[in-house]
């Protein structure tokens, strides 16, 4: 578990031997502060005098209420164990993915039963993939709402400009020409709407950010939490250029398909 | 003399709704220079001959040689680049491009043709537009001049590649008579002065009297000329 903030790194435990960094939320139910000194007892029977050396907050207030951490020595004196008394190691990777993978080879490794986080937090794991489904499901019918829009935009568009699409055919445009103008459109229409819906989104995030947002659960929160990851703005801008794309193809080729004869006739 | 336009057994059928025989085995000549009118009374088939011979309608039996080369079976692609080159059109409407100046409008053509730099395209439209004498003109909105100086605009957007034969359909049907006599007398100097052959189908007697020669039509047939 991460330690956020609040006065504490591990450092001032190794500083000191006989130190514990306590829970925000024990210290605050306890009225502790650093520097006061508690006893702890021992699975044995035994009381432990400790310093406390720092207070942390994790986040979670439920975690804050229950843990603590001291030195390996005094944990494994307060578990009553040996030297080589350890119950459990967890690892922090850069890459969480790699956690599955890397499970199975310390198990193998080691011979001790090693439990990767997705397997630890399945209910909470399938309960964010659900989320993140409804997100992209809705995002999608979005965006395939817009793109009909666009195609009707420009579908009225090539009714419109019918006698322009007849004379560059006359003089001498082909079909083809004809087809970029009005892709080179669609995809003008996705590059600045895309562009500009990005700066909305993020003026948008920015203004969330700033609301508050407390809850009891989550004591270092107090604005909404934003996500200003880069990559999100990229699938936004893909989208709107591949929606665009598809959007404008179809009354592009209808323009390009324009027999010249037919709207200088009609006339 | 040189033909700049020949057809040779043409012949044309609107398929639907029923099968009808519009042209039947059209064959004529135009010679360089040559200031030819296409009379005939309405739905004989002469406006379906000129857009066989300009090149846009394919769907025809016959032969069709512009320039002495035989262009019947070209592809659309190489169609649409002889039109560029060698057609110019002049229309019974204008067909202006509404968002684009005087000036860009005749430019446009010759953009599409890539031949000449942007600067010296400018020239050619600057000089077309002085010759049709609305160059006062080239800076304004297309929507913004009158009708019969929409016209030489897109008199002058026909000439500017210099084109081997100048087509028009009705260009003076849209006008009053002092529009259609102005532009009756740009077509017949640029015939006459600058040597270009002009092939107009009309309606109007007295322009057609005016030309150097009158095809004349009748249900799908050339009668004289």
């Amino acid at each position: 578990m991460a330690i956020t903030s609040l006065r504490a790194t591990p450092k001032d435990l190794v500083k000191n031997n006989k130190g514990i960094l306590l829970g925000s939320g024990i210290a605050q139910k306890m009225s502790l502060k650093i520097g006061d000194r508690i006893q702890v007892s021992s699975m044995d029977g035994g009381i432990i005098p400790l310093k406390i050396v720092g207070i942390f907050q994790s986040g979670l207030a439920e975690v804050d209420k229950v843990q603590s951490y001291v030195n390996l020595k005094t944990a494994q004196q307060l578990q009553g164990g040996g030297n080589d008394y350890i119950s459990d190691i967890n690892v922090k990777l850069w890459d969480m993915s790699l956690a599955p993978k890397m499970a199975k080879e310390i198990s193998r490794l080691h011979k001790v039963t090693a439990i990767d986080i997705k397997t630890a937090n399945a209910q909470f794991d399938t309960g964010s993939s659900v989320r993140n489904l409804i997100t992209y499901v809705v995002s999608i019918t979005l965006l395939t709402v817009a793109g009909f829009g666009i195609y009707n935009i420009l579908n009225m568009l090539i009714y419109e400009k019918m006698n322009d699409i007849a004379i560059l055919k006359a003089t001498g445009f082909s079909g083809n020409d004809v087809k970029l103008i009005f892709m080179s459109q669609a995809i003008l229409i996705g590059l600045v709407g895309g562009i500009l819906g990005l700066l909305l989104g993020l003026t948008g995030s920015i203004i969330i950010d700033n609301i508050p947002f407390n809850t009891a659960g989550l004591p270092t929160i107090k604005t909404y939490p934003i996500t200003y990851d880069y990559e999100y703005y990229v699938i936004g801008m893909v989208f709107a250029l591949v929606s665009t794309f598809l959007a404008g193809y179809l009354p592009a080729k209808k323009a390009e398909k324009i027999d010249p004869v037919d709207i200088i006739r009609g006339q | 003399m040189s033909k700049v336009l020949e057809a040779k057994n043409i012949q044309k059928h609107f398929r639907f709704p029923v099968d009808f025989h519009v042209l039947k085995d059209i064959s004529f000549s135009i010679d360089h220079g040559e200031f030819v009118s296409i009379m005939g009374k309405s739905g004989c088939g002469k406006s379906t001959l000129l857009y066989i011979l300009s090149t846009m309608d394919t769907d025809y039996e016959g032969e069709l040689f512009l320039d002495e080369k035989l262009i019947t079976n070209n592809s659309a692609d190489q169609l649409a680049r002889l039109r560029n080159e060698k057609i110019g059109f002049v229309f019974q409407f204008h067909y202006l491009l509404p968002e684009f100046t005087v000036l860009d409008n005749v430019m446009l053509p010759a953009r599409k043709l890539g031949r000449k730099s942007l600067d010296e395209i400018r020239e050619d439209a600057l000089e077309k537009l002085r010759l049709l004498d609305i160059h006062d003109q080239a800076h304004k909105k297309a929507t913004m001049i009158s009708g019969g100086q929409k016209q030489r605009v897109a008199i002058a957007r026909a000439l500017i590649n210099d084109p081997v034969i100048i087509m028009g359909d009705e260009p003076t049907g849209n006008l009053d008579s002092k529009n259609s006599d102005t532009v009756f007398n740009i077509f017949r100097d640029l015939s006459k002065e600058k040597n270009f052959s002009l092939l107009v189908v009309t309606h109007d007697h007295d322009f057609a009297d005016k030309t150097d020669r009158i095809i004349e039509m009748g249900d799908g047939r050339i009668i004289s000329g």
